[in-house]
């Protein structure tokens, strides 16, 4: 750490350089303090990590693989996250627009309402979603009345993912969505584009990228989801028993099945991670690849040598 | 060709009021920033309702709040370009082009997506861009964007063209050429046009009637040696002593 690394300031008044050397006096400060802060809670996130990593054997996994809890699990966490996911995106897409587009005091009150999720407890969520779906909530005359059950079931797992993880789909999709110009919808209206037409060609290709990356948090959120799948959704293997669920269940019986199980599921976050990591920079370079050979095509066919 | 437009309109702190008629010479709209003439402009292509007035395009009325007349920006065939030229930065040259033909006026014409291709780069050639048409709008220059995004509103067949500041984003240099290859595509096609401007030079090559406005209200009309004449207020004043 060298004072004065930024070096910008070359022939600066007087009271610029008391400024930045007041500026560069409080960041030595705050380096001096900030390894003894900032170790242990970094040691805190990622050893726990190591460990568990530490802690099996290709052998492990590979019994745990074998485990009668670790395939069901697998694929109905599968199933219900990209259900959960697919609900989330298309009922959170429009809500997101409209968040994105109004303003006012109306919109302001549904962007909460769509944050508490988020700081609601998950045991919390489930023991509300009970109360509204369960025989003796809200509804649970009607549904009894149609023959419909739903806690205990694979659409309660579903129904505790997508209030659990739409926040964060909604969030990034409506900030993204407020990054794209508004006059730019007005041109696309002028040039023939029905409301739709300006919403699917010019709204979402350019937010894309930040709905990606809401999606993916959003999957992440529900892939992770336990407490709320607990309390309203049960724990049936095939059924409600999702993959922390069994992780839950295998510490029980056999701490490596845990372990393993605890593997697997870190391994997939850990690419969901650094897809979103990579993501801006991959999308940069799809979409200049994607120009360039098409780009040169259409030059080609054009009839572009009579203009010069 | 005449167009008329009567807009009473509030948008949060604006209070919009006003009447505003041109011909087929290009009418340039001043004003200090906030005074309305973006949203002016945006009104007249549909994008805000007003609550009461009439707008006509030719003999086809777009807006009229007595006869419940609003029709849909699309509808309208009014050519905007925004402040910063409003390209799609996600499409090529040639898309961002044939965009407009892709839409209604294209669908109706029954052109195929080659066809409609064609007839973008034949827009583009005519604007002496076809060199471009491969290219993203990010890669290009403030004077290539502007001709590129007249192109494109072109592509409609404008009843009139919205300019919002057409040569705010270039350079000195880059100014003066785009200003009279501007003036002269004005000229030439003799269709209506309003256009924002900040700039005295802009305001005379383009040969326009000057409208000034302040806070959303029109304080004076005229030819610019009448308003640099007899300015009304300060606002024009300083504008006309450059």
């Amino acid at each position: 750490m060298s004072p004065g690394t930024r070096g910008s300031g070359r022939g600066g008044s007087a009271r610029a350089r008391e400024a930045r050397e007041a500026r560069e006096a409080r960041a030595g400060r705050a380096h001096g303090l900030l390894p003894l802060v900032a170790t242990p809670i970094l040691g805190l996130l990622v050893v726990p990590l190591l460990a568990l990593a530490l802690a099996s054997s290709p052998a492990d996994i590979a019994e745990a693989v074998r485990d009668p809890l670790f395939v069901p699990a697998l694929l109905l966490s599968a199933r219900t996250t990209l259900l959960s996911l697919t609900l989330v995106v298309i009922t959170g897409t429009p809500l997101a627009w409209w968040l994105a587009r109004t303003p006012g005091r109306r919109a302001r009150l549904v962007e909460v309402l769509v944050d508490l999720p988020i700081v609601v407890p998950p045991a919390v969520v489930g023991i509300a979603l009970l109360q509204t779906f369960g025989r003796r909530g809200l509804f649970g005359g009607w549904l009894e009345a149609l023959g419909l059950q739903i806690p205990f079931t694979t659409t309660a797992v579903v129904m505790a993912q997508l209030v659990v993880s739409a926040p964060f789909y909604i969030q990034a999709a409506a900030a993204a969505f407020r990054r794209v110009e508004p006059d730019l919808l007005i041109v696309a209206r002028t040039l023939g584009q029905s409301p739709a037409g300006a919403f699917f060609r010019v709204a979402v290709p350019l937010a894309l990228p930040g709905l990606i990356v809401g999606a993916a948090l959003s999957w992440a959120r529900a892939l992770g989801e336990f407490g709320a799948t607990l309390l309203f959704a049960g724990n049936l293997s095939g059924e409600t028993q999702t993959m922390p669920l069994a992780i839950y269940m295998a510490l029980e019986s056999d701490v490596r099945v845990a372990v393993a199980l605890a593997l697997v599921l870190a391994g997939v976050s850990l690419l969901l991670l650094l897809v979103l990591r990579a993501a801006p920079a991959m999308w940069a370079r799809l979409d200049a690849a994607a120009l360039a050979p098409t780009g040169a095509e259409r030059a080609g066919t054009g009839p572009t040598g009579e203009s010069r | 060709m005449s167009w008329h437009a009567l807009v009473s309109l509030r948008l949060g702190s604006l209070d919009l009021d006003v009447e505003i008629e041109g011909g087929e010479a290009p009418v340039a709209l001043i004003g200090p920033n906030g005074s309305g003439k973006t949203t002016l402009l945006r009104t007249i292509a549909g994008a805000h309702r007003p609550d009461a007035g009439s707008v006509r395009l030719g003999d086809f009325v777009v807006f009229d709040a007595e006869a419940g007349i609003d029709l849909a920006p699309e509808e309208r065939h009014v050519g905007y370009v925004p402040q910063g030229y409003g390209l799609f930065p996600h499409l090529s040259v040639l898309d961002n082009v044939a965009f407009g033909l892709t839409g209604r006026a294209g669908r109706a014409a029954g052109a195929a997506r080659g066809e409609r291709r064609d007839a973008a780069m034949r827009l583009l050639e005519r604007m002496g861009c076809a060199h471009l048409a491969a290219r993203r709008p990010a890669g290009l220059s403030g004077g290539e964007q502007q001709r590129v995004a007249l192109a494109r509103a072109l592509t409609v067949d404008p009843r009139i063209l919205l300019l919002d500041e057409p040569l705010a984003a270039l350079d000195a240099r880059a100014r003066r050429s785009i200003r009279s290859h501007l003036a002269e595509h004005l000229a030439e096609r003799r269709g209506p046009a309003l256009v924002v401007s900040h700039d005295l030079r802009d305001v005379q090559a383009l040969g326009a009637d000057v409208c000034a406005i302040e806070e959303g209200r029109i304080v004076q009309r005229g030819t610019a040696t009448e308003l640099a004449a007899a300015p009304a207020t300060e606002f024009v004043a300083a504008f006309f002593e450059g």
